[in-house]
């Protein structure tokens, strides 16, 4: 089973930018609630849901 | 009058028809109770028999050459009714812009507007006991991505079954069962029909010949680019090839996994139902994407999707998956307040010639060659995918719906698109289309605007395979409406 510490490392170190994956993304999809957007072991998600974590 | 050509002599032609169709499948049925409806006589023509046969099956058998498809023989049904009686019954229209086309997608688009087939919308309802209405909405907040857009469900109507007394009783319709197209054949000048031949299964080589006004094959997208690719005595390439069109141009409806969804029951603002969503006009452009159709769900088997797809990556049990899915939640987040599920996308497929049926050297018990299908994915058909799902997970994040995993087959380009069984959701929708497709010019396409074969004055096609493109829905509606419109443009040109 993986440890936990190991699974945080794996977790930061997975992350990759969505803006090479999306290429351009339109104006309207940059307000401010719609913070950048990151690719994780195949999770789209925010980088504040990511960010929650690493700071834990 | 219903007659079985197996208990029939060869002789004389059976002459006087207004209308000659092969193949009494969902298009071949509504064509000649349309035409019989007009006053019109009509022969209808069944290779099989009113019930399902082995021995007519075994017709339907073929290679799959490439790509791994469905068996052929699997893939469709030789019987009265044809492919309506293993229908789901999903139904929904074209798009406007499955006609207009796309500067994107090399060869798409249709020669007539969807305002040509709208007209038979409401009748072609009836037909399929459908309501006609498709409340569709924009989906407003995700910057005109995506329309949420719904099926009507026939119950499904098995065309065998619900005509079989009209059928019988008509007094200007002969259906002929078990009466197999062996030949068509064709005046001396090459431009017209003059008969087709059948064989039935009792006396294979006696040939029983029946003449008419006009002529329409109507036998499926495999089958009708099979009989005109191997009638050859009269027109070397065969029938309608002059341009080496026929059979090329196959599509389907590439079903895959696209991965699966998560999120919060309380942040989730959709039904528990599956839903569906389909790229707007605008994001086709703005992605290069072809139609498709996203479904997601559903949300009640959210935690199972999840742990299953999630054991192939990263996770190997349920405990670690829910503290990954806690890391995703913003803190505490117990299973049952979890939600989700998966996410399927069938693409409409690039029109692509490579993608094809032809002839292979088996030949079926009349002689004639049997089909071999090359079923091609292309680069536009995984990328539509693909985007499908990054828009739908980029639309559900940045609204703080929920999340997105995306399938691991999607994540790198370079890694193979899955074949059909691999995974249950990976396949196609028996959906044959393309082979004989719709164009202005006999160098784009098989028929013209009318379902006509080109250089041929009085042969038609009605099915799916006259669809150049095929957006993204099931084609029975269309497949209806268009024959409609057929009867219509023949009541026309055969005057009672």
């Amino acid at each position: 089973m993986m440890k936990r510490r190991s699974f945080i490392s794996l977790l930061a170190g997975a992350l990759v930018g969505l803006r090479a994956l999306f290429g351009a993304r339109p104006a309207s999809a940059a307000r401010g609630d719609d913070d950048d957007l990151l690719l994780v072991n195949g999770w789209i998600v925010r980088r504040s849901q990511v960010s929650r974590k690493k700071q834990e | 009058m219903i007659f079985d050509l197996n208990k029939i002599a060869a002789g004389e032609p059976h002459r006087g028809y207004d209308v000659c169709i092969a193949g009494a499948g969902v298009a071949g049925i509504t064509l000649a109770i349309d035409l019989a409806s007009r006053g019109r006589r009509v022969l209808l023509l069944e290779g099989g028999d009113l019930e399902f046969t082995e021995t007519s099956q075994n017709t339907y058998k073929g290679p799959i050459i490439g790509r791994n498809y469905f068996d052929l023989d699997f893939a469709r049904l030789r019987y009265l009714g044809g492919a309506s009686n293993h229908w789901a019954g999903w139904c929904r229209p074209l798009d406007a812009w499955d006609f207009e086309g796309h500067a994107h997608i090399p060869n798409s688009g249709w020669p007539i507007a969807k305002a040509d087939l709208d007209r038979h919308f409401e009748r072609a309802s009836r037909i399929l006991e459908i309501p006609a209405e498709y409340n569709d909405k924009p989906v407003e907040d995700s910057d005109n991505a995506f329309t949420q857009f719904e099926f009507q469900f026939s119950p499904p109507v098995r065309f065998g079954e619900k005509y079989l007394e009209e059928l019988k009783s008509s007094t200007r319709i002969d259906l002929f069962v078990n009466a197999n197209l062996t030949d068509i054949r064709l005046t001396e000048a090459t431009d017209r029909v003059t008969e087709f031949q059948c064989s039935n299964y009792t006396d294979r080589a006696a040939k029983h010949s029946f003449t008419g006004a006009a002529f329409v094959l109507a036998m499926g997208g495999i089958e009708i680019p099979r009989m005109m690719l191997n009638f050859r005595s009269q027109a070397t390439a065969g029938i309608g090839n002059a341009h080496d069109l026929v059979g090329r141009y196959f599509m389907d409806h590439f079903h895959a996994s696209g991965g699966v969804y998560a999120a919060r029951r309380k942040d989730w603002p959709y039904s528990a139902n599956e839903i569906h969503f389909a790229p707007t006009p605008e994001f086709m452009a703005r992605q290069k994407i072809a139609n498709a159709g996203l479904r997601a769900g559903p949300l009640t088997d959210a935690r199972r999707a999840l742990i299953n797809r999630a054991k192939h990556s990263l996770f190997c049990n349920e405990d670690e998956v829910r503290g990954f899915a806690r890391s995703f939640f913003e803190g505490s987040c117990p299973a049952d307040v979890f939600t989700g599920g998966y996410l399927r996308v069938a693409s409409e497929q690039q029109p692509n010639p490579s993608s094809r049926v032809s002839l292979s050297d088996d030949t079926d018990k009349f002689g004639l060659r049997r089909p071999a299908l090359d079923w091609q994915i292309s680069a536009l058909d995984r990328h539509t995918i693909k985007h499908m799902v990054i828009g739908f997970g980029r639309y559900i994040a940045s609204r703080k719906y929920g999340n997105v995993k995306m399938a691991e087959w999607l994540l790198d380009d370079g890694d193979p698109v899955p074949q059909v069984g691999e995974d249950r959701w990976l396949g196609a929708g028996f959906h044959h289309m393309g082979t004989t497709r719709m164009a202005s010019t006999p160098d784009k396409g098989v028929v013209d605007e009318n379902c006509g074969v080109f250089g041929l004055d009085n042969l038609f096609i009605a099915g799916s395979s006259v669809f150049p493109t095929c957006g993204h829905a099931n084609p029975t509606l269309p497949i209806v409406q268009l024959t409609l419109r057929l009867g219509e443009h023949l009541a026309g040109k055969i005057k009672t």
